[in-house]
């Protein structure tokens, strides 16, 4: 019996009632509206984000909880110029401060580091025999004081007195202790990490009943377990939900992540994928270039030699743009998920065909994995048929989510290669037109 | 619309190509039909359309036409013929040509023409597996006129021999 590279069950949350879903190369899944297929794409996109950016995620998460107490220290060393005699001082405390930054985030020298800066700026301001020559100002040393116990209040430490010495001992025991948490979760990997994402994308505290992720058998995760395994055959994840994401801003934070992506600046990788998109299907080139402001633009060159803003361009270009820009700058590996919600959308039905190729060409060249809701005939089609043709047709995989015992809660049946019950289910459209036409 | 036996079987044109006949099980069967036989076990009679065609031919000296594979009679709401086509053997549905079947209709039309009187919906027989995409595409993609029906042999037998 064939080991599937990634099963995935989900049971029980928001629109999906059972989703066991294997993901061996390209996985395609129909159902109607509503059915909970964005949610699966956003589960799978956030765990492997999660997983295989753990690192990455704790050094996010440490600075954001150091985020005040660095802003403290920034204004410390930049917004005090209290006299001549200190400014070697005051050269020194900026170069002590941008050291905070350098180096391995995730270390105990790191950590060492903040200490003794946040020491040296109490020994330097607040100590008894250094106030009288640095702090020139009540204003001043009140505003500190305030900056001090906001921290403090907003991490959830009361002390008795406003003791400044005290205050700062609380802020240093503050900033071990966010240190110390992060090291433990690069040591245990909690699941946590991933939940804490989860509800901040769902908004919601009610988590899955049941998510598991196997990989050739073996748990990364599960709701079940306490920690996150580290996963070998994907090992990044990206996310489309939309052409119109590139070059776009929003709250969204897999926009932002897929936008960071596009303006990666890798090797150029101008591979015969990304020449077949070139050439025969956009007749052109997706390129970035940096402007006036050193912000990266998406430029479409067309084979004429005209060049037009990639904003102003169709959205059917901005489609194949944004594949062969993760193309060009080395995005797309064997160890990539690549999650395209209904990748049909604003293409031309040629365009549904060249997608659908290029889709199974880069999983058989590359060997880049797909998640692929959709709701198109055509899509579903042609990526069955290029698949046999090209014979990868064994590591796709369709599923239908249907209601089964409960209403507005979807099963997903897996369906192997067999596309028909996909189709019976597009084609009630067709006995809508005979019911409401002529 | 249901199966009449009478009709099939004695109608005059029928009557004179007598060996046209043939148990529709066999016919779906000798075209590749897979899997299970809805018509296993019965008795019901259909006309082989490519020995009428060749009959014909013969007989009016020209040259075969393209034809549908059988023919049936029903007796509701009038007497009339059923043309059907079986199209059990694509590997791939999108093989389907729109020009092959109106061809195979007309031809069928133009031999029948003043024998019978034929009804006006064709059928398009399809394995089980395959019919919903057939459709898709024979409405979407061909946009084929909508009396062209699609159907597998399972929904044959509900409507009209049940």
């Amino acid at each position: 019996m064939k080991t599937s590279q990634i099963k995935i069950q989900t049971h029980n949350f928001r629109a999906i009632n059972k989703a066991d879903i294997i993901i061996d190369g390209i996985t395609v899944v129909a159902g109607e509206n509503g059915s909970g297929k964005s949610t699966m794409s956003k589960l799978l996109y956030y765990l492997y984000k999660t997983v295989s950016n753990y690192n990455n995620l704790i050094s996010k998460d440490l600075e954001d909880k150091l985020r005040d107490v660095s802003r403290f220290l920034e204004i410390i060393a930049f917004e005090r110029h209290s006299s001549k005699e200190n400014e070697l001082e005051e050269e020194q405390l900026i170069r002590d401060y941008y050291s905070l930054f350098q180096g391995n985030m995730l270390t105990e020298e790191r950590m060492n580091k903040w200490v003794s800066v946040l020491d040296k700026v109490y020994r330097i301001f607040y100590s008894e025999d250094t106030q009288h020559r640095n702090i020139k100002s009540f204003t001043r040393l009140t505003r500190f004081k305030f900056i001090l116990k906001d921290i403090l209040d907003d991490n959830n430490i009361s002390i008795e007195s406003e003791n400044t010495e005290l205050q700062f001992q609380k802020i240093i025991d503050l900033v071990k202790s966010i240190f110390d948490d992060a090291f433990n979760k690069k040591k245990f990997r909690p699941s946590s990490l991933f939940i804490d994402e989860l509800e901040t994308v769902f908004g919601i505290v009610n988590l899955p009943e049941k998510f598991e992720v196997q990989e050739y058998g073996e748990t990364i995760f599960s709701s079940d377990k306490d920690r996150l395994a580290i996963p070998y055959s994907i090992q990044n994840a990206i996310y489309i939900d939309t052409p119109m994401v590139i070059g776009s801003s929003s709250d969204n934070e897999y926009w932002e992540d897929l936008n960071e992506l596009l303006r990666k600046k890798g090797k150029l990788n101008n591979s015969q994928i990304s020449q077949l998109i070139s050439k025969e299907i956009i007749k052109g080139d997706i390129s970035i270039e940096d402007n006036d402001f050193s912000i990266s633009d998406f430029f479409y060159k067309r084979a004429d030699g005209s060049i037009y803003n990639l904003l102003d361009c169709a959205t059917g270009i901005k489609s194949f743009g944004i594949i062969q820009l993760l193309l060009k700058n080395g995005s797309l590996t064997d160890k990539t998920l690549l999650i395209i919600d209904e990748p049909e959308s604003h293409l031309h039905p040629q365009w549904i065909i060249e997608y659908a190729r290029l889709i199974v060409l880069l999983n058989k060249e590359i060997g880049v994995k797909f998640f692929i809701p959709s709701h198109n005939p055509d899509m579903v089609s042609a990526i069955k048929s290029i698949s046999e043709k090209e014979g990868i047709l064994d590591e796709v995989n369709f599923y239908i989510a249907k209601t089964e015992e409960k209403e507005y809660q979807y099963d997903y049946i897996h369906l192997g290669t067999d596309i028909e019950p996909i189709f019976e289910s597009f084609n009630i459209a067709l006995d809508r037109i005979n019911k409401y036409g002529i | 619309m249901k199966y009449c036996k009478n009709i099939t079987e004695a109608h005059p044109f029928i009557m004179e190509c007598s060996n046209s006949l043939i148990k529709i099980e066999k016919l779906l069967v000798n075209e590749g039909l897979k899997g299970a036989n809805p018509f296993t076990d019965t008795e019901h009679l259909v006309v082989n359309m490519d020995h009428v065609e060749t009959y014909f031919a013969k007989k009016e000296k020209r040259n075969e036409r393209s034809s549908m594979d059988f023919s049936f009679g029903i007796s509701s709401p009038s007497e009339k013929y059923v043309l059907a086509e079986l199209r059990f053997n694509y590997k791939k549905i999108t093989n389907i040509s729109k020009v092959d079947l109106i061809h195979k209709v007309e031809g069928s039309i133009t031999t029948l023409k003043g024998k019978v009187e034929l009804n006006s919906e064709y059928l398009f027989i399809f394995q089980s597996n395959q019919k919903e995409q057939a459709r898709s595409l024979f409405y979407r993609n061909l946009r084929m006129p909508k009396n062209y029906l699609v159907k597998d042999v399972t929904e044959l037998k509900t409507d009209f021999f049940s």
